[in-house]
């Protein structure tokens, strides 16, 4: 088939061109990227994939593998929290250190919702009142650089709660709230700390969360993987 | 040379990888080309950050069934899809939470008054809106994303002569439409 001229090349007028131009010249807002890859969990935790696998290529017999897995997981794991930890200029906990409710509570800045069923997994002694999830502007003025800090933070978390380790994923949160209090991804941040959460055994905890968040957020992109739990 | 399960695990690590990168080179790469679909196709531009992490996440879960080089047709379909709900979505929300008249660009305004890129953006939007949707979409992908006949035939799953006639009748409507603006410029102006 002979194709026409496109309008744009010339066969259009001054206004069909413009208005042409105009279409073809959108962009997306600036966060998009990283609200996406943050939403398909995309970045980061190659390289801790990749040094897993490397450690078990090593390693001669299963003491050996396991012993070297775990430490390239924890100087992976360690390295990015240490970065985003020394970025914040102070002394905050350290992030691999397992946490108890009590611990977790004191770096939550804000109130949250108050289920009644005390957590089943974490410290026993520590009161029945769960962490509550930060609430603070979810937009900010922050930079690229800072989107993508918040996006290797947001990644580490997530790299720690697919090893298993769901306290460490919350701590981690803990310290992605305390540090980025105006930060872009915090949606996202809150739905792995529901995930964390109902991982770790506390489902009552989530099935509260991720209500109280489907409230606030009804179309969300995360409402069907919250939906499912919730329940019916 | 490696037990079987650790074969398994190590495939499963490498395929996750592989999937995670994929994933990742189609967001860089197509990410643009989807929003500009999704907003062109009608989503409010409120909605385009949502609807684009929509777009994706389908993608996502559908990945292995998406062969390599087919990935941007099936962005192209999903983004549609999803661009036609979000309108009807809107209608609706426009029907029931407001008594009050979608803003609509005036179909006389200054030549100056065009220059300014919002107003610019409505007047082609009152246009694009007032197109039959099939015309409109193939419109779009010919003259805005210039994609070829041939490739918009694949991507919407239409015989090229479709293609063809629709892009006939499309440039015919929305020149019609551009040039009856252009005529109320010119009697403002004059």
């Amino acid at each position: 088939m002979d194709e026409p001229e496109r309008l744009l090349d010339g066969n259009g007028t001054a206004l069909e061109r413009t208005l042409l131009q105009e279409l073809r010249s959108y962009r997306g807002p600036e966060e998009m990227r990283a609200h996406t890859l943050a939403a398909l969990g995309a970045t980061g935790s190659t390289g801790l994939a990749l040094g897993g696998a490397l450690a078990w290529l090593w390693g001669k017999t299963w003491g050996t593998k396991l012993f070297l897995t775990v430490s390239v997981a924890s100087i992976l794991v360690g390295v990015s929290a240490g970065y985003f930890i020394l970025r914040q200029g102070a002394a905050p906990p350290a992030p691999p250190a397992p946490p108890t409710i009590a611990a977790m509570r004191a770096v939550q800045p804000l109130p949250g919702p108050v289920p009644a069923t005390p957590p089943a997994v974490l410290a026993p002694s520590a009161s029945p009142t769960p962490p509550p999830l930060a609430r603070v502007p979810r937009r900010g003025v922050t930079t690229s650089k800072d989107l993508r800090a918040e996006l290797e933070a947001l990644d580490s978390v997530r790299s720690t709660l697919a090893r298993g380790d769901f306290s460490g994923s919350l701590t981690l949160l803990d310290v992605y709230f305390q540090r980025f209090r105006h930060g872009r991804l915090h949606l996202e941040a809150e739905v792995l700390r529901i995930d964390a959460l109902a991982r770790s055994g506390q489902a009552d905890v989530a099935r509260s969360y991720a209500k109280e968040f489907l409230q606030r957020n009804p179309k969300s992109v995360h409402a069907s993987r919250l939906q499912s739990i919730v329940g019916p | 040379m490696f037990a079987p399960g650790l074969a398994g695990s190590l495939a499963k690590v490498a395929g996750h990888t592989t999937t995670k990168s994929r994933l990742s080179r189609l967001v860089d790469e197509h990410i643009d080309f989807v929003a500009r679909i999704l907003r062109n196709a009608g989503t409010a531009e409120a909605d385009i950050d949502d609807e684009v992490q929509r777009v994706f996440i389908v993608l996502s879960n559908r990945l292995d069934d998406v062969q390599i080089g087919c990935e941007k047709s099936f962005l192209l379909q999903t983004a549609l899809h999803i661009a036609a709900r979000s309108r009807r979505t809107t209608a609706r929300r426009r029907e029931v939470l407001t008594d009050q008249l979608p803003q609509i660009a005036d179909p006389v305004s200054t030549p100056e008054e065009l220059a300014d890129r919002r107003q610019m953006r409505q007047t082609v939007d009152q246009i694009l809106g007032q197109m039959d949707n099939d015309l409109r979409i193939v419109f779009l992908l010919y003259e805005v994303e210039q994609m070829t006949a041939a490739e918009i035939g694949i991507a919407l799953k239409i015989p090229q002569g479709t293609v063809a006639s629709r892009l006939r009748r499309a440039r015919a409507d929305f020149r019609d439409r551009v040039s009856t603006l252009e005529h109320g410029l010119d009697s403002q102006v004059g």
